[in-house]
């Protein structure tokens, strides 16, 4: 599968910092998932 | 307000008559609405659109590996404790529901709408590829014999347990609100029911649907536009004619049109159970057929090895993020396979449901886990090992093909029938396989369309079925024309990142309401 000239160092290793973006993306993804067990283990009346 | 009482067996619940009707349509109009401006944009520009979402695939790729990796475990892991605990004994449809299709139909066409005609593209491509490519693989520094196999095991990872559990998981929680709650088959039920106390579950419900249903049309068409090359490559391979032009490949979008819409307009136990079952006859005669004529030993050699690491080597690949290897391979098969099948779900999860009345949710994970693995051992252990024997000790033909042609590596599976006797006969059955594993695929997404759009009921209009075949044709046949198919492709890739995260709330949403449903006694 071609990769359509996308920046090879984003696929490859990513070297020591990242960004900004990339930390609230990941810590989002977190968050999410962690609300979605809070939601599924809920008691509803 | 005219309304209807639904009796389940766990409550009465009030369905109102009007507001259906209103709420079909728009999400019929808004479905068509987010397909077109995918559609139109794949026309008119597909190379910008190629770039941009195939650019947004890999940026979620790079950042978001280690999420995806662990889906399908996690699945594994809800689906076996859901099937083994005091959940596992719960009848869809309640105590005396019977199942309206045999084990054998109802496998059937889980299997052939799921795994659809991938499994003739790649039954042979995709072990050569991890043979080949993957950090396991020959560049990776393994030996031929050790890459042969940790590439049979890789194959099974991503086309074994994992995609089944993604699937049979999107059955299951939309067959349990239909069954269990009298809420109708819909993509967002698990959301809107699951969630019902909270003020976004309609909103959030009603976006899975549009989004599941624009992305079941994109994904087949995708599929339809693809599977019109694989038939003319197919055929060129068996007749020896160039079938070069426009002409031939209209008249085989017509014919595949035409095979998928008829079963699509016959109710489901006529049309679907009657394809599905054909395809599955024909899947395994082939099988049976290379097993005996190739090298037999080798191949039950083969297949109790893949058993063996299918099983054993499900826990650490599916933690292995390659953290110290470049991450091409990576995202090139395993991620974007498993976002792939994300994307078929939204018509899987529908057709599952509609399909599973009257089994146990023991029996139907199981079943759906299992079964189709167990048949994907057998076929990849034949033809992925035929393959890889090739390289091993043989003439090393297909290696050489698939290492030439990277992106055209479907025609290795016809090699290998070309290597054994009789390919005047197996050549044209193999042409027959993928015509009827493309319709079957089209017929429950046609199905499952036009159920999602008519709000959810279980027979929907044969109108409306209609319509979805045709809308799914217009895309193929827009994309063939003007040879754009990679933006189509794109788009169905792509629907499946969000729908991930639909995905996990209608599996929290479930599990919410079938522990407070057991908690209550009403289960």
């Amino acid at each position: 599968m071609e990769t359509y000239g996308l920046d090879q160092a984003l696929l490859g290793a990513q070297g020591m910092g990242s960004s900004l973006i990339e930390g609230f993306i990941i810590i989002g993804a977190l968050a999410f998932v962690i609300w979605n067990i809070k939601l599924a283990l809920d008691v509803i009346d | 307000m005219s309304s209807t009482i639904k009796e389940t067996n766990v409550e009465t619940i009030i369905v109102d008559d009007k507001k259906p009707v209103k709420q079909s349509s728009r999400l019929f109009w808004l479905a068509i609405m987010v397909t077109g401006i995918f559609s139109v944009w794949s026309l008119i520009n597909p190379e910008s659109l190629t770039t941009t979402l195939w650019g947004w695939v890999y940026k979620f790729h790079g950042y978001m590996n280690w999420f995806t990796i662990l889906i399908p475990i996690t699945f594994f892991l809800i689906c076996m404790y859901l099937a083994f605990s005091k959940f596992g004994s719960i009848k869809l449809g309640g105590k005396f529901a019977k199942p309206e299709f045999s084990t054998f139909s109802w496998i059937s066409m889980l299997f052939t709408a799921g795994i659809g005609v991938g499994l003739v593209n790649f039954g042979v491509a995709e072990p050569m590829v991890h043979y080949l490519q993957s950090p396991l693989g020959v560049s990776g520094g393994y030996s031929q014999v050790e890459a042969a196999k940790n590439a049979l095991t890789l194959s099974l990872f991503n086309w074994g347990l994992p995609a089944w559990t993604i699937y049979a998981i999107s059955g299951l929680v939309i067959a349990y609100f239909t069954y269990h709650r009298g809420a109708r088959f819909l993509p967002g039920t698990p959301i809107e029911e699951g969630f019902k106390d909270k003020k976004w579950s309609k909103k959030v419900g009603s976006i899975t649907n549009v989004v599941a249903a624009s992305a079941a049309a994109l994904t087949m068409a995708a599929s339809i536009g693809m599977g019109v090359f694989q038939v003319k490559n197919g055929l060129e391979a068996i007749t020896g004619f160039d079938l070069t032009g426009l002409t031939y490949s209209l008249i085989i979008l017509f014919v595949l049109f035409l095979v998928y819409t008829l079963p699509a307009l016959l109710p489901v136990k006529k049309g679907m159970k009657v394809l599905g079952d054909v395809n599955v006859i024909i899947a395994i005669s082939l099988l049976i057929f290379v097993f005996c004529v190739g090298p037999t030993r080798y191949f039950m050699e083969s297949i109790v090895t893949t058993l063996g690491s299918t099983f054993t080597k499900l826990i650490p690949i599916s933690f292995n993020t390659y953290m110290f290897e470049a991450k091409g391979w990576f995202n090139d098969w395993p991620l974007t396979t498993f976002i792939w099948w994300i994307s078929w779900t939204p018509f899987m999860g529908v057709f599952i449901a509609r399909i599973s009345k009257g089994r146990s949710i023991k029996e139907f994970v199981m079943a759906s886990i299992l079964i189709p693995t167990l048949f994907l051992v057998a076929w990849f252990g034949v033809f992925g090992g035929y393959g890889l024997l090739d390289d091993i000790a043989g003439t090393g033909e297909i290696a050489r093909y698939i290492t030439e042609n990277p992106n055209d590596v479907y025609l290795s599976f016809i090699m290998v029938l070309q290597s054994l006797p009789l390919f005047a006969i197996t050549g044209p059955v193999f042409v027959i396989l993928i015509i009827v594993f493309l319709a079957t695929g089209a017929t429950s997404a046609a199905i499952s369309l036009s159920m999602m759009t008519s709000n959810g009921v279980e027979n929907a209009p044969v109108s409306r079925t209609l319509i979805w075949s045709i809308i799914m044709v217009t895309i193929s046949f827009a994309n063939v024309v003007t040879g754009t198919l990679s933006g189509v492709k794109a788009v169905a890739v792509f629907m499946g990142i969000p729908y991930t995260f639909f995905v996990i709330m209608q599996v929290s949403g479930f599990i919410r309401q079938i522990r407070n449903d057991h908690r209550k006694e009403l289960i």
